[in-house]
């Protein structure tokens, strides 16, 4: 589904990304975890093409990121923030990526648009405006609106970040039936094992800058997950290990 | 505790608008003269100018001709403005020729010139508040340009190409909140620059009015003009865009 091959990238002088590789398969959840600075974010501004490649490829369903128009309609992006539009209400957000590509809505998108919140449980909040929702409700219309396009590929950068523990678990496990419900393939980048241990297929560790890829570790229970059984805190143990290693040099 | 509140603000505005009076029937009697009508000559002369119909069209047609030149000059303001934005030529053109250009030269120039060319019309006054309102646009413009929330535009990029629906759907409506207050100030100077743009260059409206009174020396019907501009520009400015900015800007704020 998403192939990057060799990736580097630097911002002027200060070298972030050292050739990374990796794949990400139909229908997985691959979790990118790397510590704060080393490069998650502008791994993912490559892949969304907010900026441009400097090294390397990336390929998402066979398609180059050079062919731009074709390669973003399967792409949908959750960012650090909500980003939503003040002025507009939920609803109107989450039209935004159809009001973006074409003059005029058909009636067909407005019931997309609607099915996205109900799947996100804000199909009661669709007149409300982003100020009127809590956080977790923000976070879960940016779902919403990266959703309705229905893109093959969901790209979530630390997408719970700023939210109260209880909220961020209860939209893990929200997150995980979206997926399910949409067929989805998911890269989410996060810098909490935990989280990666809990929703991953496979959690790709990131070293420090300039940053490669340090392990590649598969997570092989199924779901639904517990969050404290022993293998998963043995394997949080294994993973925290990888993380803090220092590098040889 | 509202309600006190509007109470005291009320009472204040009573008494500061007692003592002007008392200050300018002060100085009334002290000068004894004819060509300084007291509180009441005013009152008597603002009375009898109520009730003449024709007030009504002058104030009318001033006020359309403020709004006509004010959304010109918006218009043309927003355009540059915007236009900054996305060509490196227009950037400089603006702002090194046409805002200082249009900021220094006074208005009483345009004024002149516009009663060269278009004679008595309505073209003077508008075009002479269209050219003194247009620089406020263009430097509100580039106030909402420099704020941007570019994280919202980057969200919306990944969505299109297309530099026009950025534009229209989140760039725009960023802007609203700085193109209001452009109208605020704008309509606020466009009120004294069409009845100057009238005394010189028309034959109708407020400013007219004022001229002809003024020419024969009917001081309390000047005072009287001078007073229904007050009450018109307070009603703007402490009813009418307050409401507006109420019901209808608030939710373009971006809060951060
Ligand atoms: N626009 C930019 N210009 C220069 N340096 C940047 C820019 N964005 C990020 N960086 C730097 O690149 C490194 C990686 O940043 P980022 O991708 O945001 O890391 P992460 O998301 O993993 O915390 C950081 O050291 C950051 O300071
Ligand atoms: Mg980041």
């Amino acid at each position: 589904m998403l192939s990057i091959k060799d990736l580097s990238f630097r911002y002027g002088k200060l070298d972030v990304l050292n050739g990374i590789s990796f794949d990400v398969f139909k229908d997985e959840t691959v979790c990118i975890l790397g510590p704060s600075g080393s490069g998650k974010t502008t791994l993912l501004r490559l892949i969304t093409g907010l900026e441009s490649i400097q090294n390397g490829t990336i390929e998402l369903s066979d398609i180059s990121i050079e062919e731009k128009n074709l390669y973003k309609q399967h792409l949908g992006v959750v960012f650090q923030e909500p980003r939503l539009l003040p002025w507009r209400t939920s609803i109107e957000n989450v039209l935004l990526p159809f009001e973006l590509n074409e003059k005029k809505i058909s009636d067909e998108q407005k019931e997309k648009a609607i099915e996205a919140l109900k799947l996100v449980k804000l199909d009661d909040f669709k007149d409300s405006y982003p100020r009127e929702l809590s956080g977790g409700m923000q976070h879960r219309l940016a779902l919403a609106r990266a959703l309705v396009t229905d893109p093959d590929l969901l790209l979530l950068d630390e997408p719970l970040t700023g939210l109260d523990v209880n909220t961020k678990e209860e939209l893990q496990d929200e997150i995980l039936y979206l997926k399910k419900e949409t067929n989805k393939t998911v890269l989410w980048v996060t810098h909490d094992p935990q989280e990666a241990i809990y929703v991953a297929d496979r959690i790709i560790i990131l070293s420090e800058r300039p940053t490669v890829i340090k392990e590649i570790v598969p997570v092989e229970y199924g779901y639904p997950r517990s969050r404290l059984s022993s293998d998963s805190i043995s394997l949080e143990q294994h993973i925290r290990t990888i993380f803090n290693e220092k590098e040889d040099n | 505790m509202q309600h006190h509140l509007n109470i005291t603000k009320i009472s204040k505005f009573l008494i500061a608008i007692a003592i002007v009076t008392a200050i300018w029937w002060l100085v009334a009697i002290i000068t004894k003269n004819q060509l300084f009508p007291t509180p009441w000559d005013a009152v008597k002369a603002f009375a009898d100018l109520l009730t003449t119909p024709s007030t009504y069209t002058h104030v009318l047609v001033t006020t359309y001709r403020t709004l006509a030149g004010t959304l010109a000059g918006a218009l043309v303001g927003i355009i540059l403005g915007i236009t900054t934005r996305y060509f490196k030529f227009m950037d400089t053109m603006v702002r090194v020729v046409i805002y200082p250009f249009f900021q220094s030269v006074p208005t009483v120039c345009w004024a002149f010139l516009f009663v060269i060319w278009f004679g008595l019309s309505d073209w003077t006054p508008i075009l002479s508040v269209a050219t003194a309102v247009m620089p406020f646009f263009i430097i509100n413009v580039w106030e909402g340009l420099k704020d941007i929330d570019t994280k919202l535009v980057e969200m919306g990029s990944i969505y299109t190409r297309s530099k026009g629906r950025m534009l229209q759907k989140i760039i725009m409506p960023m802007l609203n909140p700085y193109i209001f207050a452009a109208v605020q100030s704008g309509v606020i100077v466009a009120w004294k620059i069409v009845i100057l743009g009238e005394v010189f260059g028309s034959s109708t409206g407020m400013g007219y009015m004022l001229s002809i009174d003024f020419a024969a020396y009917h001081l309390p019907r000047v005072f009287a003009w001078t007073i229904s501009f007050t009450f018109i520009l307070l009603f703007f400015d402490k009813v009418f865009f307050p409401f507006i900015e109420r019901k209808y800007i608030r939710k373009w704020q971006i809060d951060r």
